[in-house]
Order: C-alpha cells, then sequence, then structure tokens
C-alpha cells in the first residue's frame, strides 16, 4: 500500500499470513468483558476534531487519499471530557488502564477506515515507560451501543461484529493491522482507551470465560 | 426504499438469530479459469440502464447512508464477443436469459446494506407478483480473484471473508440483505450472473461443492 504502512509492518510481531486460522489469537480476545450500565449510547463529543492533533498525519492522509478515503472523514473523534462525559466515568474505571488517554469515535453510516497500523505511542503521553513502553501499554475498545448489521471491525484475520452494549475486546494494536467500516444504516460509538495495565486490566486479557461487570 | 422493499423479503430482520442455510451458500460451486487478462482489458462505466424512479430512489437512500452510488462499486464493461472466458463462466451454472455485472470495487469503496430490485421488476402494487418472479430467478456471485485483507461482505447475519478466486457464492437475493466493502489496499473483482434457473441451475443448488473446470462439471 504505502511505504509508511510497509515500514510499520516491518516493526509488527504479527504473522501477516492473511488465511492462517488459529483456534487461539495471542494477539487477540474478543470479548473478553461485558460492562453493563444504563448509559446513553448516543455520547457526545465535545470538540470533534477537525484535525487529528495527535502527531504528524500528513503521510496518512496522503495514503489515505490513495485509498480513495478521505482521512479527516474516517469517524468523529474527540478526547473523552470529564464533565461533559462523566455519565461515562464508572466504566472508564472499571478498565483499569492507568493514566489513559480516551478517545471516542462515533463512525457513522458510509465512514471507512482502512486497514492500518499504528505509528504513534500517544505523542510522548508514555515515554516516561522507556523502552517497555510497547508491553506496558494495553488498549481497549468498548462499544456503546449494540451491533447493527453492516458494522464491522477487523483485527489482524478476524472480523468483529454482533457486539452488545458493553462489550469490551482487547488486541496488540502495536501488531496488528486494523480497520473499521460502516456500511450500515446506524452511527456506531466506541470509547478507545489506553493506558498503562493493570491487575484489574490484565484479569479482563486473562479471562477465559467472560466477566460481566456492573459499573 | 429498503423499509418498501422488506414488505417483499422472507428474512427475519432478527440481528441475533442465525440464518438458515438454505438462504445462503457461499462454497456454491468453484470454477476453474484464467480470467485475468481479460479483467485487465476492461474499463470502468457508469451505471446501465436507465435512471428510473425506482433508481432514483435508491440513488437518493445512498446518500441517506452516507454513500453514493458511484462508490459502491465500479462497474465494467463487459462484452461476452470481447470476454469469452467470462462468458463461458457465465454459462456454466445453466442459468437462462441471464445478466452479467462485472464489479471492480477499489479500496475505499462500499456499497450499503439493501435488498436487491433483481430482475423481478414489477412497480411494487403486487407483491406475489415479485415474489413469483423472483422465485423464478437465480443469482450467484463469483469471486474473481483472491480474498485480500480488509474485503468483505455481508449476506443477512453472516460477514464473509477469505475467498479464493473462483468461489462461487449463491444467496437468496430476494430475501437476504446484503452489502460488501473494500477497506483494504487491494482491488476486489466480482462477478454476478442472474438468470432464469432450469434444471442444471437447481442440480448445482442440491449437490453444491462442485468444481467447474469452465464448460464442463466434474465431481470433486
Amino acid at each position: 500500500m504505502s511505504e509508511v504502512y510497509e515500514e510499520l509492518c516491518k516493526n509488527s510481531e504479527w504473522h501477516f499470513d492473511w488465511f492462517r486460522k488459529e483456534p487461539e489469537d495471542p494477539y487477540y480476545t474478543c470479548n473478553p468483558v461485558r460492562f453493563v450500565g444504563d448509559w446513553d449510547p448516543d455520547i457526545k463529543i465535545k470538540d470533534i476534531w477537525d484535525v487529528d492533533t495527535s502527531g504528524d498525519t500528513s503521510g496518512a492522509t496522503k495514503q489515505y487519499k490513495k485509498l480513495g478515503v478521505d482521512y479527516s472523514k474516517l469517524y468523529d473523534e474527540g478526547h473523552f471530557d470529564k464533565k461533559l462525559n462523566k455519565d461515562y466515568q464508572p466504566l472508564i474505571d472499571a478498565i483499569g488502564l492507568k493514566n489513559p488517554r480516551i478517545l471516542i469515535h462515533t463512525q457513522h453510516p458510509g465512514q471507512m477506515h482502512p486497514l492500518h497500523l499504528d505509528k504513534s505511542y500517544g505523542g510522548g503521553h508514555w515515554d516516561y515507560m522507556g523502552d517497555k513502553k510497547k508491553d506496558m501499554l494495553g488498549r481497549m475498545f468498548v462499544m456503546l451501543d449494540d451491533w447493527h448489521p453492516g458494522q464491522v471491525i477487523m483485527i489482524g484475520t478476524n472480523h468483529y461484529t454482533q457486539w452488545k452494549k458493553g462489550d469490551g475486546f482487547f488486541f496488540r494494536w502495536q501488531d496488528m493491522p486494523h480497520g473499521t467500516c460502516n456500511f450500515g444504516h446506524h452511527k456506531r460509538p466506541v470509547i478507545l482507551i489506553s493506558g498503562e495495565i493493570t491487575p484489574t486490566f490484565r484479569r479482563y486479557m486473562e479471562a477465559k470465560e467472560k466477566i460481566i461487570v456492573k459499573v | 426504499m429498503y423499509e418498501y422493499r422488506k414488505q417483499f423479503s422472507e428474512w427475519h430482520f432478527d440481528k441475533w438469530r442465525s440464518d438458515d442455510p438454505a438462504l445462503l451458500n457461499e462454497n456454491f460451486a468453484t470454477v476453474i479459469g484464467d480470467w485475468e487478462d481479460e479483467l485487465q482489458s476492461m474499463k470502468t462505466v457508469g451505471l446501465k440502464g436507465k435512471m428510473d424512479e425506482y433508481r432514483k430512489k435508491a440513488t437518493g437512500e445512498a446518500e441517506k447512508w452516507g454513500n453514493t452510488f458511484d462508490r459502491y462499486y465500479s462497474i465494467q464493461d463487459y462484452d461476452p464477443a470481447k470476454h469469452p472466458t467470462l462468458k463461458s463462466l457465465a454459462e456454466s451454472f445453466g442459468l437462462e436469459d441471464y445478466s452479467v455485472k462485472v464489479h471492480l470495487q477499489k479500496p475505499g469503496q462500499m456499497s450499503s446494506w439493501h435488498l436487491d430490485k433483481g430482475m423481478a421488476g414489477g412497480d411494487g402494487s403486487d407483491s406475489q407478483a415479485f415474489k413469483d418472479k423472483a422465485e423464478t430467478l437465480g443469482r450467484v456471485f463469483i469471486m474473481l480473484n483472491d480474498y485480500s485483507f480488509g474485503q468483505m461482505m455481508q449476506f443477512g447475519n453472516r460477514v464473509i471473508t477469505h475467498w479464493r478466486k473462483g468461489q462461487c457464492i449463491y444467496f437468496r437475493w430476494q430475501d437476504l440483505p446484503h452489502c460488501t466493502a473494500n477497506c483494504g489496499h487491494h482491488d476486489r473483482w466480482l462477478m454476478h450472473v442472474t438468470g432464469v434457473r432450469t434444471r442444471k441451475f437447481d442440480k448445482l443448488l442440491s449437490n453444491p461443492n462442485q468444481t467447474i473446470k469452465l464448460k464442463e462439471v466434474t465431481n470433486e
């Protein structure tokens, strides 16, 4: 696809065999946890970014243009706001990631985020971790609403669908190429939280059965 | 439009329920042949046919779903005289009075969740007439190149990925809503054939997973 993607692939530990089938993917855990709460799925974003300010995105913009996708229209994106989004704070607390960076993504029908690997590690946010940063950080997506047909999240060779409100999943975002698409008729809101792994989060990562957490 | 078309569908419209396998067979058949040169010789054309009232409504609806018709896929200028291998492929299912479309879905393109009108026509005033006509028609999707990551199709509640070149997908187009997207980095080629069902087609349907070497059917 592009020089940047190819370069990031070299740094990834994933196998890049799109037809390989594994009974348990060590890089991806689907639905280890469901957070149960009565939050409004229609989450508000205080400041929807006109541009991604998390780093230099000019390379990504160019690559996506080649793919026919406008980088500024992958989804509505903005930071979690403690005041406006206070109803969701118990959910954030229950996830168990320390010093988190929390983003809200609302992907509208017709939007897609093509296959990619993430380049940045928080733009300096976690540099205090030094070389261990890659393994000390975790990321979880929490689905804020039930799945609707036409909504798909790709992670490696997995295609995640039919989630329920509150379902959380974990994947090695440092290594796995991923993308999202909404070719359905309904909005798809998620909270994406990255931060330092704590014992609470590790429990979700290592869960053999789905953990239900009331928030 | 989608709501209107739903009344002719027998699907359950329950997103949590497993689908009846008779509605979809993603391994209907496998066709073996070499059509790469013919694909590469094709050019993109616009939507064929006149922009009738149905299409006008469908276009408006695509916009409602954040999409546009020209972003669904790029229809190619299939010509049976210039593309004999693909013609042979289209003929191999035994569908009569068939129509062929070759779709090139480029990265960034997607067709939103929809139901087809197919060739059943009608103005929608007689749902039974539509259903009766639709029952006589079969539709097959033939994947013209291997899957690559980021490409996907959803039929009813099933998402299909990881197809191989020549893999044929049968679905009850009159019942199953579906959508396709290419969030990957490579072109996705597909041909669909729609025509009047014959004994040969129904035999294939009741005995699927066959390998078809163009013009010749052999059991695996």
